[in-house]
């Protein structure tokens, strides 16, 4: 009787133990904490993309997703505690408070457009320890688009403003590359857009948006439009929203689609010990098409699906001219 | 469609203050042309302090953040907004564009309006202009409908529209968009020959400080400055424009042209839109013959203004409603006393109509293979003109309108466009006019288009109401001229065309044709009474006459080079048919010589590298006499050359424009004693944005 309780006894100290110890041997295995800038919307989309892509993973790590609210929570209660493998921030916000409360943890911060992550990382110093996954297009990309979808719209206009003046050589050289002309002028205040198109619009064939809130808002998106309309200017716009708005044209990631790349560069990352990836761009993207503003300016435009096979062809380095 | 005629390029409207100060007429032209350079440098002087500190401020950049691309935007480029592609309208349509305007180098409205296809312009003075559509009209041409913004200035009084008196600066004009044929189930009753469609630009593309001047031979002076601002939600411009000339040689017709505009668009919110306009036009215009008892030489004094306002709301991509109001006001101050120092005649020719209106519009796309407008619009037009009818009495007549037009895509190639509109008119009675249209792509820029329309002419309050006599003070009536006729019924045209519209985007070549046959019936005409004595015969005004017209069109754009255009147009159209002129016994005129048979226009416009542009404008007209004193005009040839030198320095955009109009010599349009020659005009304008 008595060896028998003893034997119970040790038998469920055996299980208590190991019940304590296996889940924590699989933390420190990989722990991937994914902070949101906020629970709703596109964040919360991204955060149940990347575990649902990863639940049927074998050797995943484990997700801990929470809000920037109890990532910040948690750091003051718990400084010296254990600290994750990797954060995944999603969206600016968390890029940046993160960055400041786990400044020497290895982040990967996503739903971030590329000039925010480099002015993000040229603020701090350990740079080797950030990578991202941007949210914008290659400018290559948005250019082959236009080649794509408008092949006879050699003229491409942009307009520049403070946060994007220094993509200027990069878009240069992409334009050259491709044979295309490109007029760019450069405003420092939303109150000089109408004049800097009245300038550009007269002799370009469309116009290329460059993510810059100085150009691009809520508050210029509608003189933008109307006024590149009546130049019957198309526009190439930076998200399906601009294409509802009367964009002509965007190549752009839907949340589900960064998830989807998330999840694969973490699957990487526990295969190569988690050490993180160049910043990269978007792998998997999406064409919207405006058919009411295209046949208003008299223009024929392939399906949404073809014109992305199309771009998706031109990515693989097949010639846009061949297709 | 209605929607993409009446509501395309612009937006929206909002209650602001009164435009300024408004150029007031004084006798004398020297000291109204200082008051007005007075008025003009003031107003640069309050520019020029207020632009530099409106760019003074820097500011701090925004962070950029993912909102920027998956933030909501607010749809902006609405149905509404977007303007039908040709080869969808159910109509053929003509457009000039801006830059066809500064290009044809024209002062007045009219001289463009020669571009359109199938369109003929007669002076029977200098502010009395007929543009017509297959010829087959007198000074006033009645079956022209006219909207600026998608307000009439068809004049209720006498048909018509009084190009002169319009308060539009020509340099405010985005685009002119022209419905050829009728179109009365969108616009109703004297949408009838033609739509003449004006769409202004938005207060958003003038901002800054815009200046030009023009001078040249006929003593024509013309200097117009306008100023724009804003902020995000909120733009409005402002535009002042003084314009002199002599007019014809050897009529009493100089005319002073004083206008002002101003309008302001703002977004209350991302789905709402307002805008507000107003405008003036008023100045002393030469009118009578010099040492006539009865119609002396004598200034006429114009002042016209309207208001309105637009609401527009977006429901979604779509869908959105818009509403609707103006008022136009119309006034001549025309009073002759006979002889000056005791008057026996008192011969009053003032005229006062006014317009107001309101119309509700709803976009919507019931289906996805559906797209519908209707709405819904009540008119109150009150006119007096005691030496037109008789009586110094405010006479009204009020008007409803209910109307829908559908667009169904049957299949991907084949669209079918059908429409009515219904009015009610407490002169004229019920009128329903009906249109209907099928496109048949054939293939990728190749559109075939058969479509039926119909339109009424409604009587004038003229044509109506007409009582003009010439009394003794003492109330003697001495002579009776016109008399209207309160029977009337309005005139009714029915249109079949054939249409065919080709792009060849490789060639830079983009065509338009069009065979037609037009009829009219219950031709409106004034026809001579002789029967009534004691008076001398005067005039009546009866239903009485047809023509039926068939033709060919032919609008080509062609761009053989980014930096070269040409457009060309030719009409080719006969005409047959009757109208009555004597009563006693009926006579009638034959209609055919109205008509020109050949109607040809070329624009070129070309750019040379860095900072020349030259342009050319030919026009070459068929024989044609007006109606009611016309001529017959022979074959006719216009020709004007424009060259601008362009210089742009950092905001500062200037130019010197040399423009030669008539220099193949000289011509009539209409009476062969009104006769334009070559003629000479510099202008120079500078832009500070």
């Amino acid at each position: 009787m008595e060896s028998r309780g003893l034997r119970g006894r040790l038998l469920v100290f055996l299980l208590a133990v190991l019940a304590t110890v296996a889940p924590s041997r699989a933390a420190t295995a990989a722990a991937v904490w994914i902070v949101l800038s906020q629970e709703r919307g596109a964040y919360g989309e991204v955060a149940d993309t990347v575990k649902s892509a990863l639940a049927q993973k074998r050797g995943a790590p484990a997700l801990e997703i929470m809000t920037l609210a109890e990532a910040t929570t948690r750091a003051g209660e718990d400084r010296a505690g254990r600290k994750p493998d990797l954060i995944v921030t999603v969206g600016a916000q968390a890029a940046r408070q993160i960055a400041t409360l786990y400044p020497r943890a290895p982040l990967l911060h996503t739903l971030i457009p590329r000039l925010a992550f480099t002015e993000l990382a040229h603020g701090q110093a350990a740079v080797r320890h950030r990578s991202a996954i941007f949210l914008d297009q290659p400018v290559d990309r948005q250019l082959d688009l236009v080649r794509v979808a408008l092949p006879r719209h050699k003229r491409v206009a942009v307009v520049l403003g403070p946060s994007s003046r220094q993509q200027l050589g990069e878009l240069r050289a992409a334009a050259r590359e491709r044979s295309l002309s490109l007029s760019v002028e450069t405003i420092s205040e939303e109150g000089e857009l109408i004049g800097a198109l009245n300038r550009l619009l007269d002799d370009s064939d469309v116009l290329l948006s460059v993510a810059d809130p100085v150009v691009f808002s809520g508050a210029t998106i509608h003189h933008l439009l109307l006024t590149t309309y009546r130049y019957k200017v198309p526009v190439v716009g930076l998200s399906r929203a601009y294409v509802e708005a009367g964009a002509l044209i965007a190549v752009y990631s839907t949340p589900q689609q960064i998830g989807r790349q998330i999840a694969e560069v973490l699957g990487r990352m526990a295969a190569n010990g988690w050490a993180l990836p160049a910043p990269q761009y978007p792998k998997y993207f999406a064409v919207a098409v405006n058919e009411r503003v295209a046949a208003s300016l008299g223009i024929i435009l392939d399906e949404e699906e073809a014109i992305l096979h199309r771009l998706m062809a031109v990515g693989r380095g097949e010639s846009a001219d061949s297709l | 469609m209605r929607c993409c005629f009446q509501l395309c390029g612009v937006a929206c409207f909002f209650r602001a203050p009164s435009p300024g100060k408004i150029i007031k007429e004084r006798a004398a032209p020297t000291a109204r042309a200082g008051y007005f350079a007075a008025c003009v440098l003031r107003a640069a002087a309050v520019l020029l302090a207020v632009v530099p500190a409106l760019h003074a401020e820097e500011t701090v950049p925004v962070p950029l953040t993912e909102e920027a691309f998956l933030g909501e935007v607010p749809v902006v480029l609405s149905a509404t907004r977007l303007s039908q592609p040709l080869s969808e309208s159910p109509a053929s349509i003509t457009v000039i564009d801006r830059q066809m305007i500064e290009a044809s180098g024209a002062l007045d409205l009219p001289d463009v309006l020669r571009l359109v296809p199938g369109f003929q312009v007669g002076h029977t003075h200098s502010s009395l202009v007929a543009v017509t559509y297959h010829g087959a009209s007198d000074a006033y041409s009645r079956r022209l409908q006219v909207l600026i913004d998608g307000r009439s200035v068809y004049n209720a009084a006498f048909g018509g529209v009084l190009w002169n008196d319009l308060p539009l600066a020509l340099e405010d004009i985005e685009r002119i968009e022209v419905i050829r044929g009728p179109n009365g189930a969108a616009y109703g009753a004297n949408a009838f020959a033609a739509v003449v469609s004006i769409v202004t630009r938005h207060a958003a593309d003038d901002q800054g400080t815009f200046a030009k001047l023009t001078a040249g031979d006929d003593r024509t002076r013309q200097g117009v400055l306008r100023y724009g601002g804003g902020s995000d939600d909120v733009s409005y411009r402002g535009t002042l424009s003084y314009r002199t000339d002599e007019g014809f040689d050897n009529l009493v017709d100089e005319k002073r042209i004083s206008i002002a505009t101003f309008r302001t668009d703002y977004r209350a919110s991302n789905r709402d839109q307002l805008e507000f306009q107003l405008g003036y036009n008023g100045g002393a215009r030469g009118d009578g013959v010099e040492g006539d008892l009865f119609d002396p030489a004598r200034k006429v004094q114009a002042s016209n203004h309207f208001e309105q306002i637009r609401w527009r709301r977006t429901l979604t991509a779509d869908e959105d409603v818009n509403l609707q109001f103006y008022h136009n006001y119309f006034r001549t101050s025309d009073t002759t006393r006979i002889p000056v120092n005791a008057p026996l005649v008192t011969y009053i020719q003032d005229l006062l109509s006014e317009r107001y209106d309101l119309e509700f519009q709803h976009t919507v796309r019931p289906r996805r293979d559906t797209r519908l407008v209707w709405g819904a619009e009540a008119r109150l037009d009150r006119t007096s003109g005691e030496g037109w009818f008789g009586a110094p009495d405010l006479i009204d007549s009020r008007l409803y309108r209910l109307f829908a037009n559908a667009e169904w895509r049957l299949a991907p190639d084949w669209l079918l466009n059908a429409g009515a509109l219904y009015e009610y008119g407490d002169t004229d009675g019920g009128h329903v006019s009906p249109r209907i249209a099928i496109n048949h792509h054939l293939a990728r820029h190749h559109t075939l288009r058969a479509s039926y329309s119909e339109a009424v002419r409604a009587p004038s309050l003229f044509e109506h109401r007409a009582n003009t006599s010439v009394k003794l003070d003492s109330g003697v009536v001495l002579d009776r001229q016109y008399l209207g006729d309160t029977a009337l019924s309005p005139e009714r045209i029915g249109s079949y065309e054939l249409g065919y519209l080709g792009e060849f985007p490789a060639h830079g070549l983009a065509l338009d044709v069009k065979i037609y046959r037009e009829e009219i019936r219950d031709v409106l005409t004034a026809a001579k009474d002789t029967t009534t004595v004691p008076f001398d015969p005067y005039y009546v005004f009866r239903n009485d006459g047809d023509t039926d017209t068939y033709g060919a069109e032919l609008q080509v754009k062609f761009r053989p080079a980014p930096r070269t255009q040409f457009i060309y147009a030719d009409a080719y159209a006969r005409q047959r048919g009757r109208m009555l002129t004597d009563l006693t016994p009926p006579t009638y005129v034959d209609i055919a010589p109205s008509t020109p048979r050949h109607t040809r226009s070329l624009l070129v416009i070309h750019r040379f590298p860095e900072h020349l542009e030259a342009s050319l404008t030919y026009h070459r007209i068929g024989n044609m006499a007006f109606f009611s004193g016309g001529d017959d005009t022979g074959v006719y040839d216009i020709l004007n050359l424009r060259l601008a030198y362009r210089l742009r320095a950092g905001g500062l955009r200037g130019e010197i424009a040399l423009v030669g109009q008539n220099l193949s010599g000289d011509y009539f349009d209409f009476d062969n004693k009104l006769l334009f020659h070559r003629r000479y005009l510099l202008n120079l304008s500078a832009e500070l944005r």
